[in-house]
């Protein structure tokens, strides 16, 4: 069940806000668990069972590394429990991809290929793989307290409004919540959640879709029509696309959880107007950056920076060495942990190595230049990073680059509806550069605005659902004139 | 004290908006105008265990919970209506804007400029079939007429599509097929020829913006050219009518406006005057044959003149030789729950064939095929 849907739209997430606000407080968490439930088993119905056997097995383990005081015994438990989440996400998630390269391996050496059945992928998997290995962890290392009850635990990781498209909710920021967040269930929080709400929706189906119906045609029919300046458009295009889609859905997410009285935390900041390679990993998917960051990143810088003792190495800075080491770790991970493909993979170097290259020397160099300039640099890596992440090999990546840096002319048309959504894509992606813009935004949306402002932006907001509503309901609909046999 | 009302209004105003389609789908007293033109609706499927764990179940409830849902038709008008007043776009399958406002079905576009064109082998050999057909029932009293529908891309050649401007023309399947028809000396009526000299003479439209079909006033000129050439080909009078009153309107009736209505948007600009004749009948003891019309779409306007009924003893409307519309009670639906086909046609004076220009890549829609098949394939009897 995605939010764009009829399914959830106009029945799921009506009959439950009603039931979840008509039930006593103390019944409140059990009605979303159920909920929540539901959502997952409507869209995964045959994985429902392993999640919920690994929920119990992590909320056995979270409470058994609580408990226990021995350091080293702690530990087997913790790794227990993050080679069973690991072990399952490998099988899921990068089963197929390790098969399909394995033949392609041996079938160069004239070996039959093996035999196997494509997995399925559960929805959600690498979202939800990570939130439970955020609640051991942080057990583990912090000493936070476990939650008491099982269903608060399955809720954690089952709510479904960040289930599955995130953002990745570290316990530590939501333990409490779960807990007691009677405070936070009120008129104010449930209408600017709905008013969240309804912004990612409308990123999603008004923005991101009208983006993605171009690019998808130009990377499914080729790129002979393509030249220089559409080449750009595109990847432009695509570039908005992906993150009015991902912030759209972050948005959703965190409206719905403000209209429970959850406070989910925030998973982009305008990552295009960033200035440096390091200011937009700050802002893009933040809350996966962080997970990384905190899991893996700094534990292993901390690992490598012991064992890296002397003062240089291949003539650069111990420090240097081990940061270079750790962000290309880092990132060749987070590449992977967004698909199953080499594409990805390379995605995620690319961006490791722009960080490693912006700690030598970029991010100095590019502090120098004006602002819009170093905005525009950044944008360009960042676009070539893109055509990575939406290319579905290696070589059509290669060929779309080429025609990036071709000078050729483009024979392509694309539509009124393309451009005038473009316009407003770039609009809403870069408007907080001009600070005036950014200070009328924030003074607009806050609580404390004018009675004019709150009318304005309030029949915006219906405006916006109301137009959302006929899409997702008359998308796909083209009758024919006259039935014809 | 403004604030904490307006705060209430709001929460209801969305509270309202996210429930309203909800509520509505549980009362049955407000009357929901349905979208128009052809469209399926989808598969049901019963709720099982199978059907849960593979997904179909959830894939095909989406679908129609979609279909179902009581506020689908008023939605899809405002979503059709933005991008129509926005963008221009259409949301009708195989509809493209031409110049000046004119919609074109893609097919006769095709047929106009040859891109679905048979090949003279294929459309001698059909028509050398539909000849010996047309010669057997002759014998048998049963006369037959081939009538060529206008296309709207020959007709309004003049406002195609921007990007049909330098496309070459090919051989196409409306020049092979008059060519042909003429040389195995089959009565034809070629309206295509027909609507094109109206063009220049007729103050209204012979073909309206948004419409697919010719005009409601040519089709009711277009029945008159047909009764004609039947009492030509019978050697008989038919029944006399006459065009008591015309009606101008600005506002598109019936088949006028067949590809707007099926465009399903709120509101609409009209910019044309459409004439609509009103015809009376005399009482009168004249022989009516009875005729079947094997046809497609194009028939329809000529069905609506109502002249069919008053003229012709019976007028079955075979509609791509596969339903059966105008038919008595006793008449199955489908042509081919007909227990004696032959018979069915063998009894009928005269047997019309009409398609437009676009259709001639399906010529016959198995009727000529199937009709040989029963008389060479088998002995006739006389």
């Amino acid at each position: 069940m995605v939010f764009s849907s009829v399914t959830f739209l106009f029945y799921f997430l009506p009959i439950t806000l009603l039931l979840y606000f008509i039930v006593p407080y103390k019944f409140k968490n059990i009605t979303l668990l159920i909920a929540s439930l539901f959502f997952f088993a409507w869209g995964a119905p045959k994985f429902v069972f392993i999640l919920i056997v690994g929920i119990v097995i992590d909320f056995f383990i979270g409470n058994k590394i609580f408990k226990l005081s021995e350091k080293s015994i702690k530990k087997k438990w913790l790794i227990a429990s993050i080679f069973l989440n690991l072990g399952l996400l490998a099988y899921f998630k990068y089963a197929n991809f390790f098969i399909e390269n394995f033949n392609d391996i041996i079938s160069l050496f004239g070996v039959s290929r093996l035999k196997w059945m494509e997995i399925v992928l559960p929805i959600g998997i690498s979202f939800f793989t990570f939130q439970k290995m955020s609640y051991i962890i942080d057990i583990y290392k912090s000493g936070k307290k476990p939650l008491k009850n099982i269903h608060d635990f399955a809720l954690y990781i089952l709510l479904f409004p960040q289930l599955i498209a995130g953002p990745i909710i570290r316990y530590h920021e939501i333990a409490d919540q779960i807990i007691d967040r009677k405070k936070q269930i009120n008129l104010d929080n449930q209408i600017a959640g709905f008013q969240r709400f309804i912004i990612g929706l409308s990123k999603k189906m008004l923005i991101a879709n009208a983006m993605g119906l171009e690019v998808d045609k130009v990377f499914t029919n080729g790129f002979d029509q393509l030249g220089m300046l559409s080449a750009w458009l595109v990847i432009l295009a695509y570039a908005f696309q992906i993150y009015f889609d991902f912030s759209g859905y972050s948005d959703m997410a965190i409206g719905l959880g403000r209209m429970m009285g959850f406070k989910i935390p925030e998973n982009f900041k305008y990552p295009y107007i960033s200035t440096s390679i390091r200011d937009f990993w700050k802002r893009w998917h933040i809350s996966l950056t962080t997970w990384f960051r905190d899991y893996l990143f700094l534990p292993l810088a901390y690992h490598y920076s012991r064992k890296f003792d002397k003062p240089k190495y291949f003539n650069l800075k111990a420090d240097y060495t081990v940061y270079t080491l750790v962000v290309l770790i880092t990132f060749l991970l987070t590449g992977f942990w967004h698909g199953a493909a080499w594409t990805f993979v390379f995605w995620g170097l690319y961006h490791g190595i722009l960080l490693a290259v912006d700690r030598l020397f970029l991010y100095k160099w590019l502090k120098k230049l004006p602002k819009p300039i170093s905005l525009i640099i950044t944008l360009i890596f960042v676009l070539f990073g893109w055509v990575l992440f939406r290319a579905d090999n290696f070589g059509q990546a290669v060929e779309f680059s080429g025609k990036m840096l071709s000078f050729s002319v483009s024979h392509l048309e694309f539509s009124k509806h393309f451009y005038t959504m473009f316009v407003v894509a770039i609009f809403f992606s870069i408007a907080p550069i001009f600070k005036k813009i950014e200070k009328g935004m924030q003074r607009f949306f806050s609580t404390e605005s004018p009675w004019y402002s709150f009318i304005i932006k309030h029949l915006v907001s219906l405006l916006l659902l109301f137009l959302c509503m006929s899409e997702i309901v008359s998308t796909g609909f083209n009758p024919f004139i006259y039935f014809r046999f | 004290m403004k604030k904490i009302k307006l705060i209430h209004i709001v929460y209801l105003a969305y509270a309202g908006l996210l429930f309203l389609s909800l509520i509505f789908q549980q009362q049955n007293f407000v009357t929901v105008k349905q979208l128009k033109g052809y469209f399926e609706k989808p598969k049901q499927m019963e709720l099982s265990w199978k059907s849960w764990i593979s997904g179909e179940y959830q894939n095909l409830k989406e679908q129609n919970l979609k279909f179902d849902l009581k506020t689908r038709p008023d939605l899809t008008r405002v979503y059709n209506q933005v991008r129509y007043s926005l963008y221009h776009e259409i949301s009708t399958q195989k509809v493209i804007w031409g110049k000046n406002g004119y919609l074109f079905e893609q097919a006769y576009l095709d047929a106009e400029f040859g891109l679905d064109f048979l090949g003279d082998s294929l459309i001698i050999e059909k028509l050398e079939m539909l000849k010996k057909i047309t010669d057997t029932l002759a014998t048998l009293n049963t006369k037959f007429l081939f009538v060529i529908a206008p296309g709207k891309a020959h007709v309004m050649h003049d406002v195609l599509p921007v990007e049909y401007d330098n496309m070459k023309k090919g051989e196409t399947n409306y020049k092979s097929f008059i060519k042909y028809l003429d040389s195995f000396n089959i009565p034809l009526i070629d309206f295509n020829e027909y609507c094109l000299k109206m063009r220049d003479t007729f103050q209204y439209p012979v073909y309206p913006v948004r419409g697919i079909h010719w005009s409601v006033a040519v089709a009711n000129f277009a029945m008159d050219t047909i009764i004609k050439k039947i009492e030509e080909i019978e050697g008989k009078d038919l029944p006399d009518y006459q065009y008591t009153s015309f009606k101008v309107s600005k506002k598109p009736k019936s088949t006028d406006h067949d590809i707007g209505t099926s465009m399903n948007l709120l509101w609409y600009k009209y910019e044309e005057e459409y004439l609509y004749p009103f015809v009376t009948f005399k009482q009168q003891d004249k022989y009516k044959p009875s005729v079947v019309f094997i046809a497609d779409s194009y028939n329809w306007p000529l069905v609506n003149t109502g002249i069919q009924k008053q003229v012709f003893s019976s007028n079955n409307y075979w509609y791509y030789f596969k339903q059966n519309f105008n038919k008595q009670e006793t008449e199955p639906d489908w042509i081919k729950e007909y227990s004696n086909l032959q018979q069915e046609i063998e009894k009928r004076d005269v047997i019309v064939f009409l398609s437009t220009d676009a259709n001639l890549r399906l010529f016959g829609w198995d009727f000529v095929e199937k009709v040989y098949d029963m008389y060479f394939g088998q002995p006739i009897e006389n």
